[in-house]
């Protein structure tokens, strides 16, 4: 048995690109637990140079598929590829992280890309946080481009897909109520759309309906981007040439632009906020093990209600600052790597 | 090779050419270079700075040939404007059938020599007045018609054997006509003086306009009937008229119009065939329909080719003997879609240019937009000032007293032959997959016209394509005093009043009688649907018995949303 490594060692090795270093620190970010902030904190500090794309769609709109192929595209060009999968196991496969694997097949044999399944198991908490540590783990390990795909399904989901510098939102033909797009929020959130499954005959309609759709929130007033439609087939392969042009015209837009820098802030916002709301819970869920079981009786015979009784709680717990061992919450949640 | 230029005269034209761009270009784009690098028609085909006789050395001289002459890139007739003008037909529908019938006898006397109608959206759907589905647009964009009560109160003290009458409707088309035919019989009229034209262009409302009721196949077979009907007892009607129009509107290309337009003809052609009839006994009746787009040479060019490539299709392909069997002769319409609200009097300018393309192009009939359609339905004054548009072009101009003025000019004619290339490019490509009707269930027509809008509305929205008034010269708080046609908000109670006393005084046990005939003849598509359904409409039936009667048999077309 190997020694177990602090996670501020790992990173050490993380930084020469060692592959299994990268896998026990993300599984250490998704631990959360207190003793890995210190090497997670350092990682950030670090990180930032590569550029990241969110990939989300609804389910069944073939977003694994067209990642993989994606990845293989982008990595033509030299650079390794980073591939964070987060995976909602599962509205659509019933846990599909080896579905994943099975169908990035293609790609998961060559060592310039390296992909990563993040299981959230329906517990949203501290998924965000996990997912853009692993992001930036990948990113300070040398991958100059990572790509985290979501389902489109959820707001967490949705927002992790926006936390990057280039969204792309995968609409694909043939799911029957695909309205769940717009219910779901994603359209508008793309900074490139892609028609997947360009190879049926029924993505026209869902080129059409799509660019149909799009017209209607067009203004007059000069954007500095506008979304493109990409139709692409991940059968033929049709289609990701365009994609991978558009995917690097909006890498200058993300990087050398105004809005490009103010992105940029909305992610620290939204990382700052993912990261405070984690820590929250922690210590909340650490301080809630001391909790008189009381207060729960009270309430199940009615003597007062819910609010008041949460306020009460609220006012009477320390929420205090969690140190090692303190921490529980995160132990309901399996262990991949 | 244009016989008339050897090889001798093209080699020093060329050097020629080589020169000036060598000295006068070059030393012009020293100085300043030009607006663009490269230029584009509205349709995206790529323009050169100038043209001269070696781009037009391939064209044979009889593809120019004469007006009137096959392949009639000159014009359908040898005189054209020198024998009379255009029909001047300024489309109009509102309300009631009284309603309308006053607005007529206005643009009658306001000089139009031509009627053409609009429907309300129940009419054109199929639905009676007092039909919940109908609530609320009753005569509010066209004018309502449920029996040939109706149609009798729109027509009122007009000449039908002396004034041509057109029809915008699509998937209720055939009882529109059916009414127009039992009008003509009970005011003792010869069916045969009759003109006019009823659009009936199932197709392109798969493709564009999205107004269908039921499945493509039973559809296209009632264009068929009306087609047969008209070649055997309307020697003068157009049964059908195939739309670009809309194709356009819907966002398509100039290229796209035009090609999807033939590809749609072509259907019914071979549709009619099918049937036995000879191309010679109906084709001549096949009348169009296109837009004039704000690309002024481009739209020249596209009404030339089409004409010859109509006729050429006509020829080759279907063996057609009868030189009016190839004449592609047309009405157009001033595009819609490039009216503005904003500075909302420009539009008059607007139409007037587009309006003055489709007559370099050989329109047989114009329909001039009002400056006021991006608010509501035209006032009376906004389609007279429509009309004196078109007056003047005819009367004022002098444009009207040669055939084809812009015939031989170098850029026309080579951008007629390149469209003509381009639009027997997609033909091929719609014969090579399965043709039009295929084509439309694949949506493929559909998606080709949505990449050219949303690449024009983007084109729109960063200012690569000017829009005076909305992207350029835009003109801070404008307050636009322009008076919109009202709607009559007792209009629906008036037309349901008239509607309800047919139903109440006809022979009801014979109208469900014919209604059932109406079924077993539907049902075998050897039979023509025409004439029942004229004596359906003469007995009382209203348009709603009989599109709902037949949905029971034909079911109706639905396209599911995506989004």
């Amino acid at each position: 048995m190997t020694r177990r490594l602090s996670s501020l060692e790992l990173l050490e090795r993380v930084k020469v690109g060692d592959q299994a270093a990268i896998a026990r620190l993300i599984s250490r970010a998704e631990g959360g637990k207190p003793e890995d902030r210190a090497a997670l904190a350092g990682v950030y500090k670090i990180a930032g140079r590569a550029h990241i794309i969110g990939v989300t769609g609804v389910p069944g709109s073939g977003k694994s598929t067209l990642v993989a192929r994606l990845a293989a595209s982008l990595r033509a060009s030299g650079r390794r590829i980073g591939v964070v999968a987060i995976d909602p196991s599962s509205p659509y496969s019933g846990g599909s992280i080896l579905g994943d694997r099975v169908r990035m097949n293609a790609v998961a044999t060559d060592p310039g890309i390296y992909i990563r399944s993040m299981a959230s198991h329906g517990a949203t908490g501290g998924m965000a946080r996990a997912t853009l540590d692993a992001v930036d783990i990948l990113d300070v390990a040398g991958f100059g481009t990572v790509i985290v795909e979501t389902v489109g399904v959820g707001q967490d989901e949705v927002e992790i897909a926006r936390a990057s510098h280039t969204t792309v939102v995968v609409s694909a033909p043939g799911l029957g109520d695909e309205i769940q797009a717009i219910k779901a929020g994603i359209l508008e959130i793309a900074d490139i759309h892609v028609v997947s499954k360009c190879d049926r005959s029924d993505a026209n309609r869902t080129l059409v309906d799509l660019k149909q759709m799009l017209m209607l929130g067009l203004s007059h007033e000069k954007p500095e981007w506008t979304a493109p439609v990409i139709g692409t087939s991940s059968i033929s392969g049709a289609g990701f040439d365009e994609l991978v042009a558009a995917i690097e015209k909006h890498r200058l837009i993300a990087f050398e632009t105004e809005r490009g820098r103010k992105r940029r802030l909305a992610i620290a916002d939204f990382r700052l906020r993912k990261t405070a709301e984690d820590l929250l819970l922690a210590r909340f869920n650490a301080s809630l093990g001391q909790l008189s079981r009381s207060l729960p009786t009270r309430l199940a015979e009615r003597q007062t209600d819910p609010y008041s009784l949460a306020s009460e709680l609220l006012r009477t717990l320390p929420l205090r600052e969690d140190s090692p061992g303190a921490h529980h919450e995160r132990d309901a949640r399996p262990k991949i790597a | 090779m244009n016989e008339m230029l050897d090889q001798r005269s093209l080699d020093r034209l060329a050097s020629e050419v080589a020169s000036w761009e060598a000295q006068e270009v070059a030393a012009f784009l020293r100085k300043q270079a030009e607006r663009r690098e490269q230029f584009f028609t509205t349709g995206g085909i790529p323009v050169k700075r100038t043209y001269t006789v070696a781009d037009t050395a391939d064209t044979p001289i009889e593809d120019v040939g004469l007006p009137g002459r096959y392949p009639f890139t000159r014009g359908p007739y040898p005189t054209m404007y020198r024998g009379r003008v255009w029909t001047m037909r300024q489309i109009a529908g509102f309300g009631t059938g009284e309603d309308t019938n006053k607005r007529f006898k206005f643009l009658i006397a306001q000089g139009q020599t031509g009627l053409s109608t609009d429907f309300d959206m129940p009419t054109l759907m199929g639905y009676d007045s007092d039909h919940p589905m109908s609530d609320g647009e009753v005569g509010r964009e066209g004018v309502a018609v449920d029996t040939l009560a109706d149609m009798e109160a729109l027509y009122d003290g007009i000449d039908l054997e002396k004034i041509s009458v057109s029809m915008t409707i699509n998937p209720s088309a055939w009882i529109l006509l059916a009414m127009y035919v039992a009008l003509g019989k009970r005011r003792g009229l010869d069916l045969n003086k009759m003109s006019g034209t009823i659009q009936a262009d199932i197709l392109k409302e798969y493709v564009a306009q999205k107004e269908f009721i039921y499945p493509i196949a039973p559809s296209v077979r009632i264009v068929r009937d009306c087609i047969t009907y008209c070649a055997e007892n309307m020697r003068r009607y157009n049964p059908i008229n195939i739309s670009g129009y809309h194709i356009s509107e819907a966002g398509a290309s100039p290229l796209q119009e035009a090609a999807f337009t033939l590809a749609n003809g072509i259907v019914y052609v071979e549709e009619v065939l099918k049937t036995g009839m000879e191309v010679d006994e109906f084709a001549a009746r096949l009348a169009f329909y296109f837009v004039s787009q704000d690309d002024f040479f481009e739209e020249i060019a596209k009404f030339r080719a089409a004409r010859r490539c109509w006729a050429k299709i006509m020829k080759d392909r279907f063996g057609a003997k009868n030189p009016d069997s190839m004449r592609l002769r047309f009405h157009c319409q001033t595009a819609a879609a490039t009216l503005t609200a904003s500075q909302y009097q420009i539009n008059i300018v607007r139409t007037a240019l587009q309006a003055l393309s489709a007559v370099f192009g050989g329109c047989q009939s114009l329909h001039t937009n009002g400056y006021d359609e991006a608010f509501a339905i035209p006032t009376e004054d906004a389609m007279r000032v429509a009309l004196r548009t078109q007056q003047i072009i005819a009367e004022e101009t002098n444009v009207t007293n040669i055939v084809d003025p812009l015939g031989g000019s170098y850029f026309v004619e080579a951008l007629t032959n390149e469209y003509e290339k381009r639009i027997f490019e997609v033909l091929d490509y719609v014969d090579a997959n399965g043709g039009a009707i295929r084509l439309i269930e694949e949506g493929w027509f559909q998606k080709q016209i949505a990449d050219f809008a949303y690449e024009t509305a983007l084109r729109k929205q960063n200012g690569d394509k000017p829009v005076i008034g909305v992207n350029k010269f835009t003109m801070a708080e404008e307050v636009h005093g322009v008076e919109t046609h009202p709607y009559d908000p007792g209009t629906a109670e008036r037309q349901i009043a008239r509607t309800r006393q047919v139903r109440v005084t006809r022979d009801e046990p014979k109208v469900q009688r014919l209604l059932d005939a109406l079924v077993d003849v539907a049902k075998d598509e050897t039979r023509n649907i025409m004439p029942l359904t004229i004596e359906l409409v003469e007995n009382g039936t209203t348009m709603g018995d009989i599109v709902e009667k037949l949905k029971g048999l034909w079911g109706t077309y639905r396209e599911t949303p995506v989004f």
